[in-house]
């Protein structure tokens, strides 16, 4: 193919992704869901709260006429007003889950113990569980231990620019210099959704419809996800601390397997000519960035055969725990050393 | 009062369609989210370095392209995309730069006129392939096509689109 005709194919392959990504941004882009991406993508700019060194967007100039003194009156009255109405009533549940999510992204070491339930097999055994720890220090040290019911023991963590697991059959795998924390992590029993719980407070603002449900004396937020297209749980309860606000127990409860026919959001698709998704086996490139690939298709999932997705838990439940004194010990985030 | 993230919040608003088409024309359905997300975080940490006199949109997706590349060869330790391909994606988002978001809206919604204006086995296969999420090999056994033949018809189906598109709608 000479230097033309190699052009011509890339112009002719980058119309064809550009129709395709249209086609995908019309089908999947609702404006709600716009709004709650840009939502979401905002709280967390709002938690990170650095302004940038220097504001590109100088104000225009303009005119102080006699209008500016009376819009600054009008919003002064407009603040005070709402001061006035909102301090004698209870925070809202958009109010309260905007300062559980500052309050858990606030700098600190930090542990969370973590229950774990799996879908029964269907085969007369108890459904897996698992239990153990989640410490974070920020977003790039962040270290899981898991306990199964089985008796295997995993270790998952990032530290700075390793990102490691162990298993306790012995493997041990080092991904150095890819520190992303993956949304869902990849277990024999299925698809374990453990993260930050300010990245999990941003989901629910983003993608969920909250309200507050107080009960037993305790402030509790109850959110019940209302986009379909978002993987996560169908339901969360939060429990706050009411004094700093932080998260003392966190119930995530997953709904129903994905039905019959239903894609789950995260599979690949073929989005165009030239690299289609087959009924083979999966591409080289076709992991998931939030998840390991699907299993092959017609894989017996526990409620029988499903498309794409693996098993999620049926529950999980995180509630505060305590952090060693002094914090967590240097290189707790880093790879095990070998002898 | 407004502070910088609230006029940051109205320009990432004002950008998000033509930024998650770009996303979706670049990357995996699976990465979109998080990428854009990336894409807004790195924007606001870096919105010191903009020029203002360059559109807000083309510097948004000079980031989510450099993001969106980094993300993928740590993924797949490959470099799928071409930086020619993605050189014309660019080309085509930038032609929407000018216009505001209202337009670009208006625009994205005359696809579905273009889509019901093809000839009925390009208008299945992009139904099958898009709206049904079928892979290719299964839109092949279902309307009696070779897998060949169906990226033959989606290919041609998008190009008609496209120029649909151009023309406000109507296919030639």
């Amino acid at each position: 193919m000479n230097e033309a005709e190699d052009r011509s194919a890339h112009e002719e392959t980058a119309g064809d992704r550009w129709v395709g990504g249209l086609i995908e941004h019309r089908r999947l882009d609702a404006p709600v869901r716009v709004d709650a991406l840009v939502g979401r993508a905002m709280a967390r700019v709002r938690v990170e709260g650095h302004a940038p060194a220097a504001i590109p967007f100088a104000p225009r100039a303009r005119r102080v006429d006699w209008r500016t003194p009376l819009a600054a009156a009008a919003s002064i009255a407009v603040v005070a007003g709402v001061a006035f109405l909102a301090s004698p009533r209870p925070a809202s549940a958009g109010q309260l889950l905007r300062a559980a999510q500052a309050a858990e992204a606030a700098p600190g070491d930090r542990r969370y113990l973590i229950e774990l339930e799996f879908p029964s097999r269907g085969d007369g055994r108890p459904a897996p569980r698992a239990s153990g720890t989640f410490d974070v220090r920020d977003e790039r040290h962040m270290r899981l231990e898991l306990a199964m019911s089985g008796g295997r023991t995993t270790v998952r963590a990032v530290g700075g620019n390793d990102s490691w697991s162990t298993e306790s059959a012995g493997g041990e795998v080092r991904m150095t210099g890819d520190a992303r924390w993956p949304r869902f992590i990849e277990t024999p029993e299925g698809d374990l959704l453990i993260d930050r719980l300010d990245a999990l407070l941003g989901d629910v603002g983003a993608f969920y419809s909250i309200a507050r449900c107080d009960g037993d004396g305790e402030m509790r937020l109850c959110a019940t996800r209302v986009d379909r297209g978002f993987r996560g749980p169908e339901r969360i309860t939060l429990t706050l601390d009411p004094s700093t606000k932080r998260v003392r127990r966190a119930d995530l409860a997953f709904g129903d397997p994905p039905r019959e026919g239903e894609r789950p959001h995260d599979r690949e698709r073929p989005r165009d000519g030239e690299r289609p998704r087959d009924d083979g086996p999966p591409p080289v490139h076709g992991m998931r960035s939030d998840g390991p690939p699907p299993p092959p298709p017609g894989a017996p999932g526990p409620h029988g055969p499903r498309p794409g997705r693996r098993p999620e838990p049926t529950r999980i439940v995180i509630t505060q725990g305590d952090v060693p004194p002094g914090g967590f010990a240097e290189g707790w985030f880093a790879p095990p050393v070998r002898n | 009062m407004t502070d910088a993230s609230d006029v940051f919040a109205i320009l990432v608003r004002e950008h998000a369609d033509r930024l998650l088409a770009y996303l979706r024309a670049t990357v995996p359905p699976s990465s979109v989210d998080d990428l854009f997300q990336e894409t807004v975080l790195v924007a606001w940490r870096r919105l010191g370095d903009y020029d203002r006199s360059r559109p807000f949109g083309a510097w948004l997706r000079g980031i989510a392209r450099n993001i969106a590349m980094d993300h993928r060869s740590r993924l797949w330790r490959e470099r799928p995309t071409d930086d020619a391909v993605l050189d014309g994606i660019d080309r085509r988002a930038a032609e929407h730069d000018r216009g505001d978001a209202e337009e670009f809206r208006a625009r994205v919604a005359r696809l579905d006129e273009c889509v019901a204006a093809l000839p009925e086995e390009y208008r299945d296969a992009i139904h099958l392939c898009y709206r049904n999420e079928m892979p290719v090999a299964r839109v092949a056994r279902e309307v009696g096509a070779s897998v060949e033949a169906v990226k033959k018809r989606l290919q041609r189906a998008r190009a008609m689109i496209a120029a649909c598109m151009d023309q406000g709608g109507a296919i030639a």
